[in-house]
This record gives C-alpha cells, sequence and structure tokens, in this order.
C-alpha cells in the first residue's frame, strides 16, 4: 500500500514538473473559440485565402500562450492548403514548437519539407530564412566528418552549443574539445560550459590534467544534487584515486535516470571509469 | 454587391460573434485579433496587444484619481486625514493603519478588494521588486560566456531567455527566507519541486519561495541555477526560434523618427507602471548581431536628450543597475548604447512577447491576491 502511495506521489510529482497550460483562457473559452475557428474553416462559402489565414492567425494566437500542441495544428492544416500565400511562418514556427520538445527527427523532416517549399517557392526565401537554416544544420545531427557552417550573432551561441552535444552523442569528443577555448572556459561562469568543457578534458587528457574548473562550485556545494556537482564529484574521483567511488556513482544514477535528457554526459563521463 | 465582399462582410460578422461569445477580456482581444489580421493590422495587433492597450487605456483614464478621496494621493495621505478626525473609537482609526493598496496589508474588510487586488499594472509589484534592478533582485549569472567557443566569439547568447525570466521572477516570485527550503532532506522531491516552482514562473503564475532571502541568492544554489541554465535557454529558443523572433533579424534598418519617439513614449509609460520592459535591438550594418535588454528607468539630459536605463544580461547585476547604461535617443532619431560603442543600433523593437506576459501575469496575480485577501467573490 505504501509503494502504491508513494509511486502515485512520485507520479504526480514529477507530472507537477511538466510545464502546466496556460490560464489565460479557461478550456472552456477555449473550447468555444476553437469550435468558432472550427465552424469557419468547414464554411464551404469562405475562399481558401480567408481560411489559410484563418489557421495561421490561430496558430499565432495559440502559440502567443504556449498552447504548443493546438498551434501545430493549424500550422500544419495551414501548410496543407492548396494556396499561394507565404507560409513562412506556419514552417517556422513548427519548427520551434519542435525545437521545444527537443524533437529533432521532427526538426529535421520540417527542416526537409520547408527547403523544399522555398526552393519551389524562392520569392519567399529571404537572408533570414537562410540565417535560420544553418543554425538548424547545427541543431541537426550531421554525418561524420561533416562540419555545420559558421552561425554568428543573435543565433551564433544556440547553434554551437547544439552542435557540440551532438558531437558528444556521437563520441566525436576530440572534435568537440577543438570547438573549446580554454581561456574561455576560465573565465566561465555557466555550469553547462565548465561541465562539458571538465570533461571532456579529463576524458582526452586523462591524469595530465592539473585543473578542473568545476571544483570552485563543488568544494562549496559539495553535497548539491546538480549536474555540475555530480560530474565534478567523478571527475576528482577519477583525477585522485583512478576509478569512482561507489557513493558517487550511486548518486550520479539516481540523477541521471531522473534527468535522462542529460545522460550523455554521464555516458561520456562514464568511460573514465571503463577505460581507467 | 460583389459575392467577394459578401463573404468578407459575413466573415467578419462571424469573427464579431467569436468576439463576443469569449467571455473575459483576452477572450475578446483572441476575437479581435482574428478580425485586426484581416483588415491588415497584423501581428502587432494579437490578442495579447489588445488587451494590453485596454489596460493602458483604463489605467491612463484613471491616472490622477485618487482612490482616497480628493485630498489624499497615497495610503498614508489617506491616514492623515484619519488621523485628524475627531474620532472615539481608536480601534476604528488602528483598524485603518494598514496599507490599502495592491498586495497592501489591509484586510478586506478595511479596504476594497479593488484596491488590494486590482486588475492593473499595480498588481504587478508584488514583492516590491518589479523596478528593483539591483543585483539582489537578478540572476546570479550573466548571459555571457562569449570567448567559450575557440573559433566563434560573435555571438550575443541566451539574452532573450535571461531577461523573460529575470523580469518573471521580479513580477511573480515572492522570497520567504524565514520558511524551510522545498523538499530539503530528500534531493529528488526537491529537484522536482524546484522544477515545479520553475514551470510555474514560466507559465506566468505566481510563486512562493521558502527559504531563500531573494533572486540572488536562490540562483546562487547550484540545484537552483542548472534548472534556470535550462531555462534561460528554452526561454531563449521560444522566443528567438519562432517566426516572431526571426523577423528581428530581418533587417537592421533604423525605425522612422517618429515611430522611435513613440516608442520612448511607450516604454516610459511601462517603466513608470511597474513593468521593467524587455526590448530587442539590432546592429544597422550587421542585422543578425542582435540583443534583448531590460529598461529599468528613463530620463532625459540636460540638453534635453531622451535616453533608457538598460539592463543589461550581458554584464553582471553590479555593473548593470542604477542606470549604469544608457541608450540615447539623438534628434535625428538615431540610436547610440553605451554598452555599444563600436556599433550602430539598427532596429529597436519591445519584445513580442512583453504584452501577452504582461496581460497573462496581471490576470495569474490577481485570481493570487484574491485567494490570499479572501477576495474571491467579493469584486
Amino acid at each position: 500500500m505504501m509503494t502504491l502511495l508513494l509511486c502515485i506521489f512520485f507520479y504526480s510529482n514529477s507530472i507537477s514538473a511538466l510545464e502546466p497550460d496556460s490560464k489565460i483562457l479557461s478550456k472552456k473559452e477555449l473550447k468555444k473559440i476553437e469550435e468558432r475557428v472550427q465552424q469557419e474553416l468547414k464554411n464551404k462559402s469562405l475562399p481558401e485565402e480567408k481560411k489559410f489565414f484563418l489557421n495561421l492567425l490561430a496558430g499565432r494566437e495559440l502559440y502567443q500562450y504556449r498552447f504548443f500542441e493546438k498551434a501545430a495544428r493549424y500550422y500544419q492544416n495551414a501548410i496543407e492548403m492548396n494556396v499561394s500565400e507565404n507560409k513562412s511562418e506556419a514552417y517556422i514556427n513548427l519548427i520551434a514548437i519542435a525545437i521545444d520538445k527537443n524533437d529533432k527527427e521532427k526538426v529535421r523532416s520540417l527542416y526537409e519539407d520547408s527547403k523544399n517549399y522555398f526552393q519551389k517557392n524562392p520569392q519567399f526565401k529571404t537572408a533570414d530564412i537562410d540565417y535560420y537554416f544553418k543554425t538548424l544544420e547545427n541543431y541537426l545531427p550531421l554525418k561524420k566528418n561533416q562540419m555545420p557552417p559558421e552561425v554568428k550573432g543573435f543565433y551564433g551561441r544556440f547553434a554551437h552549443e547544439e552542435n557540440l552535444i551532438n558531437l558528444i552523442k556521437a563520441h566525436e569528443y576530440q572534435k568537440a574539445f577543438s570547438l573549446l577555448n580554454p581561456q574561455g572556459a576560465a573565465q566561465s561562469t555557466n555550469d553547462f560550459n565548465i561541465t562539458i568543457y571538465d570533461s571532456l578534458n579529463v576524458l582526452l587528457h586523462k591524469k595530465e590534467v592539473k585543473t578542473l574548473y568545476c571544483n570552485k562550485q563543488y568544494k562549496q556545494y559539495p553535497d548539491s544534487f546538480a549536474m555540475s556537482t555530480i560530474i565534478c564529484s567523478l571527475l576528482n574521483d577519477y583525477l585522485e584515486k583512478g576509478k569512482f567511488e561507489d557513493k558517487h556513482v550511486k548518486l550520479a544514477d539516481l540523477y541521471f535516470k531522473e534527468n535522462s535528457e542529460k545522460k550523455y554526459i554521464y555516458d561520456m563521463v562514464g568511460e573514465l571509469n571503463e577505460k581507467k | 454587391m460583389k459575392r467577394n465582399n459578401k463573404i468578407h462582410l459575413f466573415f467578419l460578422f462571424a469573427l464579431t460573434l467569436l468576439m463576443s461569445s469569449c467571455e473575459t477580456q483576452i477572450g475578446t482581444a483572441v476575437g479581435a485579433a482574428f478580425t485586426n489580421l484581416l483588415t491588415g493590422a497584423g501581428f502587432r495587433s494579437s490578442s495579447g496587444t489588445e488587451a494590453y492597450e485596454a489596460l493602458k487605456n483604463e489605467s491612463m483614464a484613471h491616472s490622477g484619481q485618487s482612490p482616497f478621496g480628493s485630498n489624499c494621493k497615497t495610503p498614508n495621505d489617506a491616514l492623515e486625514v484619519i488621523g485628524t478626525k475627531d474620532s472615539k473609537n481608536f480601534s476604528a482609526i488602528k483598524d485603518k493603519m494598514c496599507t490599502c493598496e495592491a498586495w497592501g496589508t489591509c484586510d478586506s474588510k478595511s479596504c476594497s478588494c479593488q484596491m488590494l487586488c486590482p486588475k492593473n499594472f499595480d498588481i504587478l509589484n508584488r514583492s516590491k521588486t518589479a523596478n528593483d534592478d539591483s543585483a539582489e533582485n537578478s540572476l546570479s549569472f550573466t548571459n555571457s560566456d562569449g570567448e567559450f567557443y575557440a573559433k566563434y566569439s560573435d555571438y550575443t547568447g541566451f539574452c532573450w531567455g535571461h531577461a523573460v525570466i529575470t523580469q518573471r521572477f521580479n513580477r511573480l516570485a515572492q522570497f520567504l527566507p524565514d520558511r524551510p527550503r522545498l523538499g530539503a532532506d530528500d534531493p529528488l522531491v526537491r529537484q522536482r519541486e524546484l522544477k515545479s516552482i520553475i514551470s510555474k514562473i514560466n507559465n506566468n503564475e505566481p510563486v512562493d519561495i521558502g527559504g531563500y532571502k531573494n533572486l540572488k541568492e536562490f540562483s546562487t544554489d547550484p540545484e537552483v541555477k542548472e534548472l534556470l541554465e535550462d531555462t534561460v535557454k528554452k526561454n531563449w529558443a521560444r522566443n528567438a526560434m519562432s517566426t516572431q523572433g526571426l523577423h528581428i533579424v530581418a533587417s537592421g534598418e533604423p525605425n522612422p523618427v517618429e515611430e522611435t519617439k513613440k516608442l520612448f513614449d511607450d516604454i516610459d509609460f511601462r517603466v513608470k507602471h511597474n513593468q521593467m520592459p524587455a526590448i530587442v535591438i539590432n546592429d544597422m550594418n550587421e542585422s543578425s548581431y542582435a540583443h534583448t535588454v531590460l529598461v529599468s528607468g528613463t530620463g532625459s539630459t540636460d540638453d534635453g536628450k531622451r535616453y533608457l536605463c538598460i539592463r543589461d544580461n550581458n554584464y553582471a547585476p553590479e555593473r548593470s543597475y542604477d542606470c549604469k547604461n544608457k541608450m540615447f535617443l539623438n534628434a535625428d532619431g538615431s540610436l547610440n548604447y553605451s554598452a555599444w560603442p563600436y556599433r550602430k543600433i539598427g532596429k529597436m523593437e519591445l519584445s513580442y512577447t512583453e504584452n501577452s506576459n504582461t496581460v497573462e501575469q496581471i490576470s495569474n496575480l490577481q485570481s493570487k491576491c484574491a485567494s490570499d485577501k479572501g477576495c474571491n467573490g467579493l469584486f
């Protein structure tokens, strides 16, 4: 009985950690608005062009309040319509919704579809769309030995970080490390960046590594249930004893079971324990 | 009348029906946004903007009117007036010795719920932090990590996410240092509860955070910091990777002078009404170089040049408070930003998230206030 209660407690807790729906519109209101829009979309006397804009606007309004699933439906409708209007918004926001879910496969298929669309409709392909596509080419994993295009400015950090993650997931550690600047890592205050730098550095240079940048925070908060602390404890174990302490491994197992989206970092660091 | 025109009229009629069938201000505004799109007003007349403008108009219509009577401008003035009355019942006066304002200390018996929990911009100042740009009221980490990559340094980071998250905490969070921290003994429970707090913040809902003094202390804790770094990135992507976000890098062509002046007026209104808005700027010659910052104040120099005080997340908060960074509006309509001495500013816009987030936050804060103050059903 107690186990069942605990299961329910943890289940409800993990559910509550998901992002709730916006409260700006009640379910009843949302339903009413959607029914009206659907009614208009079924209206046979309404020109297709108007229906296209109606889909676009419904998508836009719902995106604004983070009703992403519903927004995606209207944008998808807009894409499927046989009209000559500019469909850029529908493609871009569908990609943005897939990025929000970190669904790289969906992003890839939308990217391919939108590339085809812009090839057939070059009048809508502006310079900013090119810039956006270059960013996606960093976001999506590439084939071995392919290099993604350089992305400067506004989308730069996102593009570089996603490319770095892809390389680590593909076990291309040397290539990933070559992207990083040691002086920049020394000055970094970003826990993700410091963790990645230290992990790659130890994995590639083993016991030659003299400084872990994560230690500054780790020494202050040694018991913290944060990825940076947990990985730092494993890296210290390796440098000091050549293997991980059991208590640190147990905590890491617990952490990465809960935060599976970051497990690729644990997998990378775990190679130290295997190789010794 | 041509058939097409008839269809168009019927369509607008249907949309008007849609508007009137909705129950709330936002519901109405959603309907209005549909009409606006078909009449050519486009993105800027989203339901968030429609609802925001309605709140702004209401606020301007009531400016100068005191809820405390003709002689009083503030609750303290009202208390002075009460104090001068020859009252026999001292306890009745004592009851009045509380603050009768948004989130005030009075209860709903001695102060009206409309005063305590107004559905206007006053409600945004829940913890008196909506206008505070100090380090204590800021995230402990900056947006910049510009030297981390070996080959590339010319990027601006997750500024949009950083600005929006800072703004949300400043408006929505109440830190309660004397209360215990959530799930303190179990790391998994603690992490799930922290995630839940951040999810609510992302959903524009008010949160109470026990065990921490302020945002700086909260975001220094590594368990929190890592979740906040994640959410800053996620929010950046939500905003920047959308069509509305992509639009900002499309061109570095500056806005016409009159439009920029109007934008300064609008920002000035927002700053004076607890909003510290997020703005997006880019480089005139390199439109993909863009940045999002918060505006914490406005002013003008002795020679009449207007400026905005910029709370720039590329700098530690200790270097970006109390108007240390300024953006000047020149007579010819061009803009200079003190932190961008070698760049010319092209476009400047209000973040497209500003109106919808503000409207949503006001609605959620008012509900929370009504619940806390026993005002449910008393409006």
